[in-house]
């Protein structure tokens, strides 16, 4: 929906204001509160599902697939559907390509083999998001870190040597001894290498107004955003991807009323402003999600843990 | 008295001779980034476009628009981007790309010919149309589209220095159309080893960070920006706006030479 | 503060009960083959509270009496009377109506909405007040510069989109209903008038109380505008607002018409930081009231507000607990 010029104009002033003052008067680095749901798939091995209080909501499914002689690229597999919005339209097929990359570049990709040269898991992790009003990038990625964390494989019983003859995988039917994908054991103990528990990453989009950088930002906030930032989180430390999107019209093409208000407001001699970033902003957001993110981790990781005595 | 039974040419010309061969249009220099040849105008019929070659990478943006568009009403112009890989570009580019997972790319060039829905051409055509957006002053075009395409007929093994290629074409495809711009947009791309920065690279990543960043020079402004690989440190952070910076302006300085010759 | 509060999600099997309940107690008969279950104590005491709020649900017998007339959200096999909607039952004289709980606004003459211009048509403005239908503004409806009874003229025709254009928001009133349920608008008093220096909220359109007056002077610096159609409108208090002003016969010709363009104006005053944060207060007290589907009325407004005072920073007010807590203090007061 558009917004009228007075709208904008207080928006962009208030969130401007050092220190910001956002519609709902939050931090910079708060995040509305979200409930959140875990393992209510019971054909996946591994669900959440986050709904935050302007009405999002996402729900994802993480099943895991045997599969042979396949490259270490192909083991993850994220979609992105969006009810409402087509396959093959920008915002679906972004979402999809940052959440893989991310992924694939933070896992140990032993964890998911099950026999040293032929034989591995294949992640299929499927996001639909139900509703959504703001970006849907930060509502995807809490879920799809709850649905990683409870993600459990079942424990391999067949040699994992197959180096000399072939091995074809076997499973314990016991489900109480299946493992967790982020816990401390690897499938296939091959590598010798040392089995340390995973954290999966996140990704956050970040809004830019004027000097101010702010996370988990509202439609209106971005409506009046100069632009967005997309960065990742894994290990502890900020990641790739790192990019700058198009915020105030991420959710599809720029509608015409959104335009026609730009020009309106630029008549009157309101300084838009949407013209690009500097270095020292980008670096800004760098330092706050350095001191946000460990905080957004160890709050999921709390959820999680909740969990993980009520599993199945 | 002219010797009629002869054909000889109009009357201003001149004898030939080798000093007299003036390299027209063409600006070819050596920088740390590689050779770099930047041609304007190279498509008669279109509003503007520029013919670009960074090394291995060749590629052509045309610029048509402002042109009128038809059954909506806006008060600015709306800018398309839309980004062709050549089927043959595509040799070049190893299986392990850092763009899109080998996944897509094997997809991509399994369905080289129905190329409308590679994600590849959809991610390069969103990133250039994010960057080159804020320089343009679409208010100034009301009830208008403009149309930016990009063909990559070759392109680099790293698909960050190719998108790099790509804006800079792109953006000075768009200085030489004509429409009113703030600044004309280039972008550099870099990669960076364990302990070495590679600016404008040549080779695909395995697991390091490569990234393109745009830039609108004159304003020391960033419009685009697209790392990948991994952890990325402060350091690291500040060392690829360095070199990209870097690229950037020497692409500007180039463009600049060329449009003013023109 | 918390900079990332998770709520757990309640166990599906208690959900699964309590929807067993309140199945049962939609309809009569169920309720007496119901009440052979061992629930039996917990299916009358439910069924009581819902009869004494005379909350009905669509297929539900409200009378068999023919004297009554049906009105909305009900309908009617021969002398029976049934509910079209879950909502409330309401007896006017004689006429039955159900109020729905849900769903979307419907105008009434005389409501005071705000609204949000969608298009600008041939002499007249379609608005969205978050009702089934655009509601409409015709140019002839509305105060132009240059004095209340002038002539509409095709300038005005022409220059339409400079008085109101796509996205401004409207402070206006329902004129009239046309056959298919849109409204007509009309902004002729200087009350009305396109909204500056302030943010819109919304909320459900079945929360707001209807009142005598929907423009409120609320302590902090700050005006509302509650539209009965759940559109609030949030702004800094201004000594000679137009939205607060009386509709005086004192005032100049002059003056009148100094508000008239001010009526049309997109510019914004300067707002103090003091008053834009109690602004985001308000936001999150009408957020929490609404979270906690309390009826909208001035006084619970500034009941919420003073409870909130309690958080010094009005940001703490997002959380699900403190939602609760201001909504339970609105509603004591």
């Amino acid at each position: 929906m558009p917004f009228s010029p007075a709208e904008i104009d207080y928006l962009r002033k208030s969130l401007q204001a050092t220190p910001t003052i956002r519609p709902d008067a939050r931090e910079p680095n708060q995040f509305r509160p979200v409930d959140a749901a875990q393992n209510f798939l019971p054909a996946t091995n591994g669900s959440a599902r986050i709904r935050t209080s302007d009405g999002g909501e996402c729900i994802v499914g993480v099943k895991a697939k045997v599969v042979k002689n396949s490259s270490v690229d192909e083991l993850i597999a994220v979609e992105v559907d969006i009810d409402d919005i087509r396959d093959d339209s920008p915002l679906p097929k972004l979402l999809s390509a940052v959440l893989q990359t991310l992924i694939l570049s933070s896992i140990d990709t032993n964890r998911l083999r099950l026999t040293r040269s032929n034989y591995a898991f294949k992640l299929h992790i499927d996001a639909l998001v139900l509703s959504h009003t703001s970006f849907p990038l930060n509502l995807v990625s809490l879920a799809i870190f709850l649905a990683l964390k409870c993600t459990r494989l079942p424990l391999l019983v067949s040699s994992a040597n197959d180096e000399e003859h072939e091995e074809v995988p076997v499973f314990s039917d016991d489900w109480e001894e299946s493992l967790a994908l982020c816990g401390g054991e690897i499938l296939a103990n091959n590598s010798g290498s040392e089995a340390i528990s995973w954290t999966p990453p996140l990704v956050f989009s970040l809004a830019v107004v004027g000097n101010n950088i702010l996370v988990d930002p509202t439609h209106e906030e971005e409506s009046v955003s100069d632009l967005g930032l997309i960065m990742g989180w894994c290990n502890g430390q900020v990641c790739a991807p790192l990019r700058i999107i198009d915020l105030a019209s991420a959710g599809g093409n720029v509608s015409p009323e959104q335009l026609s208000q730009q020009q309106s407001m630029l008549e009157q001699g309101i300084d838009l402003n949407m013209k690009g970033t500097s270095r020292k902003l980008i670096m800004k957001a760098y330092s706050l999600l350095t001191n946000t993110a460990p905080e957004v981790v160890a709050a999921l990781d709390a959820t999680a843990d909740e969990e993980d005595g009520a599993l199945f | 008295m002219t010797d009629r039974r002869r054909v000889l040419g109009p009357a201003d010309a001149v004898p030939f001779t080798l000093d007299n061969i003036k390299p027209t249009e063409v600006e070819q220099k050596s920088l740390d980034i590689g050779s770099i040849f930047v041609k304007t105008g190279v498509v008669e019929n279109a509003n503007g476009s520029a013919y670009l070659e960074l090394d291995d990478i060749k590629i052509v943006a045309i610029v048509h628009g402002p042109r009128p568009m038809r059954g909506l009403f806006t008060t600015s112009a709306i800018l398309n981007v839309d980004t062709k890989f050549l089927p043959v570009s595509l040799c070049d580019i190893e299986s392990k790309s850092a763009v899109v997972s080998s996944t897509q790319l094997t997809q991509y060039i399994r369905s080289a010919s129905t190329t409308q829905s590679s994600s590849l051409q959809k991610n390069v055509s969103s990133y250039v149309h994010t960057s080159l957006l804020p320089s343009i002053l679409v208010e100034k075009y009301p009830k208008s589209t403009i149309d930016v395409s990009i063909s990559v007929l070759s392109s680099s093994n790293n698909t960050k220095t190719t998108v790099a290629a790509a804006v800079s074409c792109a953006g000075a495809a768009l200085a030489d159309s004509g429409l009113e711009c703030t600044d004309i947009v280039t972008a550099g791309s870099v990669l960076l080893d364990e302990n070495k920065a590679t600016v404008s690279p040549s080779r695909a990543p395995t697991s390091e960070i490569d990234g393109v960043v745009s830039y609108m020079a004159a304003s020391k402004k960033i419009v685009g920006m697209w790392i990948e690989g991994g952890n990325v440190s402060e350091k690291q952070m500040e060392e690829i706006f360095d070199k990209t910076e870097e690229m950037a302006r020497e692409i500007r300085g180039v463009m600049h030479g060329v449009l003013l010759e023109q | 503060m918390a900079i990332l509060t998770i709520q757990k999600a309640t166990p599906r099997e208690e959900e699964d009960v309590e929807m067993v309940y309140s199945d049962a107690d939609s309809d009569a008969e169920e309720q007496m083959v119901m009440s052979d279950d061992e629930n039996e104590d917990m299916d009358d005491n439910a069924q009581a509270a819902n009869v004494a709020a005379g909350l009905v649900t669509p297929g539900k017998l409200i009378t068999e009496d023919p004297i009554w007339m049906r009105g909305h959200g009900t309908y009617s096999v021969g002398n029976k009377t049934f509910s079209s909607t879950a909502g409330v039952v309401t007896k006017t004289n004689k006429l039955l109506s159900v109020v729905p709980l849900r769903g979307r606004y419907q105008p009434q003459i005389g409501d005071h909405v705000v609204g949000r211009i969608v298009d600008v048509g041939v002499k007249r403005w379609r608005v969205d007040i978050g009702a089934k239908q655009l509601a409409v503004l015709q140019l002839g409806s509305v105060n132009l510069p240059g004095g209340i009874l002038r002539r509409k003229q095709e300038s005005d025709e022409l220059q339409m989109r400079g008085f109101l254009k796509e996205g401004d928001l409207i402070n206006t009133e329902v004129q009239s209903l046309y056959q298919d349920g849109s409204a007509a608008l009309h902004t002729r008093s200087l009350r009305y008038g396109k909204l500056r220096n302030g943010v819109l909220i919304t909320v459900p359109s079945a929360l707001i109380v209807r009142a005598k007056s929907h423009v409120h002077q609320l302590p902090g610096g700050v005006d509302t505008v509650v539209g009965v159609n759940g559109w609030i409108w949030l702004c800094m208090a201004w000594a000679n607002s137009h939205l607060t002003r009386e509709n005086t016969t004192s005032i100049t010709r002059l003056e009148e018409e100094a508000s008239l363009t001010e009526t049309y104006s997109d510019k914004n005053e300067d707002i103090p930081r003091s008053v834009r944060e109690n602004i985001a207060r308000y936001a999150n007290c009408f957020k929490a009231l609404a979270a906690n589907e309390v009826g909208i009325t001035e006084d619970r407004v500034i009941a919420a507000y003073e409870a909130s005072l309690v958080y010094p920073s009005a940001g703490d007010l997002i959380d699900k607990e403190a939602k609760e807590i201001i909504a339970a203090k609105a509603i004591a007061a």
